[in-house]
C-alpha cells in the first residue's frame, strides 16, 4: 500500500474516532437531563445522622416518633409522607427536622408551619433562655424536591455546608 | 398321727397392702407438693417465715387467706425509692434487699412495662421544661400537655401559653377547665428556687392543686418532687443546687399531706450516691435526655402497677 493510501486510512479512522467521541457527548448530555427530570431521594435518616454529627450542636437531640413531629409542627399526616425529627432535651433551641412533603401544596402548608414553628420557639426561649434566640433568627428552612429540612443549630453556615454536600451526592 | 410340727409358712401377703400405702404415700407427698408451690412465691418468703428450706415448709403454718394478697400491696404508692432502676443509690438498695423485695422490684418493673403510654391518654401533665422534655419524649402528645419552658405557679394562673384552639392563647389554669381528665401529675419548683419566698411557693402552689380540683373534683392529683440536678450544676449554681431542692421537696411533701393529694418522691429514681442527679441523665445538668424520660415513664407507670395492688 503506498504512503497516499496509509494517509487516506489514518484520515478516515481518525474521522470515525472523532465522530464516535461526539456521538457518545450527546448521548452522556441526555443521560444527565433524564437523571435531573427524576424524583429525589434522600435518605432522612443518614442526612439527619449527617447533620447531627457535622453541626456541632450544643445540645443533645434524640429522635422523635412521627406522631410527634405531627404534634409540634401542627401537620396533618396527609400532608407529609414521612417525617424525622431530632428534638433537644430543652436545654437549647437546637432542633433538626426533614419531611418528605406529600405534594406542591402540602409542602407549602409545612414549610408554613415550620416557620411558625420558629416563632414560636422564639417567643418560648425569650423568657427562658434568650441567648437562644439568636440561633432562631439563624434557623434554615432548605426546599429539596419534595423535602425540606428545617436546622436550629449555632453554626448555620456548617449547615448550609453539610445540606449542599447532600445535594451534590444526590446529583 | 398327723405331724402337727409347724412348718413356717411362707408369709402371705394381701396382694393390695402395701399398694395401699404406697398409693397413701404418693397422695400425701402430692398434697404437701401442692401446697409448697402454691405458697412458695416470694410474698411468703419473707422474715416471718424465715425464708429458706425451712420457710418453705415454715409457711405451712402461717398460710392464711392474707397471704393470698397482691404481693405489692403493702408497698405504699409514691414510696418506691427502695425499688429504684436508674442505678447509683437505687442500685445499693436492691443489693441490701431481701430475696422478698427483690421479688417485689422485679413484679414491679415487669407490672409497670405491661403498661402502655397510652394508658396516660387521659392524664394531664403540669409543669415546666422537664415536663414538656418528658411529654415529647415518650409520644405523650394525646395527654393533657402543660409542660411549658420556664412556668411556675405564679404563671400558672397568669402567663397566656395555651392555644385556645381560635388562634389565641390562654393560662393552663383556664386551659384545664375545659377539658376532662383522670389524672392531673404536676411538677413546679425548679424555676422557684430563686424565690425569695419559700412559703409565698407553698402557699401558691396550694392554689394550683385547689384549682385543679375545683374543677376536677373526681380527678386524682399527683405533686412530683422536684429532680434534683448534676453535681457540677449543684456545686456552681447558688439557687439551682440539692441542698435547696431537697428542702423545697420537703415543704412539698408537707403541703401534699396537708392538702391530701398523692406525692411521688420521683426524685429518689434519678439520684446518685453524693445526692445529685447521674451524670449521664442530662447534659446541662438540669434537663433529662430521652433515655432518663423514659426511665421517668418507667416509674410512673411502675406507680400505676402499684396502685392496682394496693
Amino acid at each position: 500500500m503506498g504512503r497516499k493510501n496509509y494517509l487516506r486510512l489514518f484520515l478516515t479512522f481518525g474521522l470515525l474516532l472523532g465522530l464516535a467521541v461526539v456521538v457518545s457527548a450527546c448521548g452522556e448530555g441526555q443521560d444527565r437531563e433524564r437523571d435531573v427530570s427524576a424524583p429525589v431521594v434522600i435518605d432522612m435518616a443518614a442526612l439527619s445522622s449527617q447533620l447531627q454529627k457535622e453541626l456541632g450542636l450544643e445540645a443533645e437531640l434524640a429522635p422523635v416518633e412521627e406522631e410527634v413531629f405531627a404534634y409540634v409542627y401542627d401537620v396533618v399526616p396527609e400532608d407529609y409522607e414521612e417525617a424525622v425529627l431530632l428534638l433537644s432535651t430543652g436545654a437549647a433551641a437546637d432542633e433538626i427536622c426533614i419531611v418528605q412533603a406529600a405534594d406542591g401544596d402540602s409542602k407549602k402548608a409545612i414549610k408554613k408551619q415550620m416557620e411558625a414553628r420558629i416563632e414560636a420557639q422564639k417567643e418560648s426561649f425569650a423568657s427562658y433562655l434568650p441567648e437562644e434566640v439568636a440561633k432562631l433568627d439563624e434557623a434554615i428552612i432548605r426546599e429539596i424536591d419534595a423535602y425540606l429540612i428545617l436546622i436550629v443549630c449555632a453554626n448555620p453556615e456548617q449547615g448550609n455546608a453539610v445540606l449542599e454536600q447532600a445535594i451534590e451526592n444526590l446529583n | 398321727m398327723t405331724d402337727t410340727t409347724h412348718t413356717k409358712q411362707p408369709k402371705q401377703t394381701h396382694p393390695t397392702k402395701y399398694g395401699f400405702f404406697r398409693l397413701l404415700f404418693f397422695f400425701v407427698s402430692g398434697v404437701l407438693a401442692v401446697i409448697g408451690c402454691y405458697a412458695y412465691p416470694a410474698p411468703a418468703l419473707d422474715a416471718k417465715t424465715g425464708g429458706g428450706f425451712l420457710g418453705v415448709f415454715g409457711q405451712f403454718f402461717v398460710f392464711t387467706e392474707q397471704d393470698q394478697r397482691d404481693p405489692l400491696s403493702d408497698v405504699a404508692v409514691g414510696t418506691v425509692k427502695a425499688y429504684a432502676g436508674g442505678g447509683g443509690v437505687g442500685s445499693q438498695l436492691l443489693a441490701k434487699n431481701t430475696l422478698a423485695e427483690e421479688r417485689k422490684i422485679s413484679l414491679l418493673r415487669q407490672r409497670g412495662k405491661d403498661i402502655s403510654n397510652s394508658y396516660f391518654h387521659h392524664s394531664a401533665f403540669i409543669g415546666d421544661s422537664r415536663t414538656e422534655g418528658f411529654l415529647l419524649y415518650n409520644g405523650l402528645t394525646r395527654a393533657g400537655n402543660y409542660g411549658v419552658k420556664a412556668l411556675t405557679v405564679d404563671g400558672f394562673f397568669q402567663k397566656q401559653v395555651i392555644s385556645n384552639g381560635s388562634g389565641g392563647k390562654i393560662t393552663v389554669a383556664e386551659a384545664i377547665q375545659h377539658k376532662e381528665y383522670d389524672t392531673f401529675y404536676v411538677m413546679f419548683g425548679m424555676n422557684e428556687l430563686g424565690w425569695a419566698s419559700e412559703k409565698t411557693f407553698i402557699a401558691k402552689y396550694g392554689q394550683v392543686i385547689d384549682t385543679i380540683r375545683r374543677y376536677h373534683p373526681n380527678s386524682k392529683i399527683v405533686v412530683q418532687s422536684i429532680l434534683p440536678v448534676s453535681a457540677e450544676k449543684s456545686a456552681n449554681d447558688p439557687v439551682h443546687n440539692n441542698p435547696k431542692i431537697v428542702h423545697y421537696n420537703t415543704l412539698i411533701e408537707q403541703m401534699c399531706v396537708e392538702k391530701s393529694v398523692d406525692y411521688f418522691n420521683v426524685a429518689a429514681r434519678f439520684t446518685d450516691e453524693e445526692g445529685a442527679l447521674f451524670a449521664e441523665a442530662s447534659t446541662d445538668g438540669i434537663h433529662l435526655n430521652k433515655k432518663y424520660c423514659n426511665l421517668w415513664m418507667d416509674y410512673l407507670k411502675e406507680q400505676v402497677a402499684l396502685d392496682s395492688a394496693t
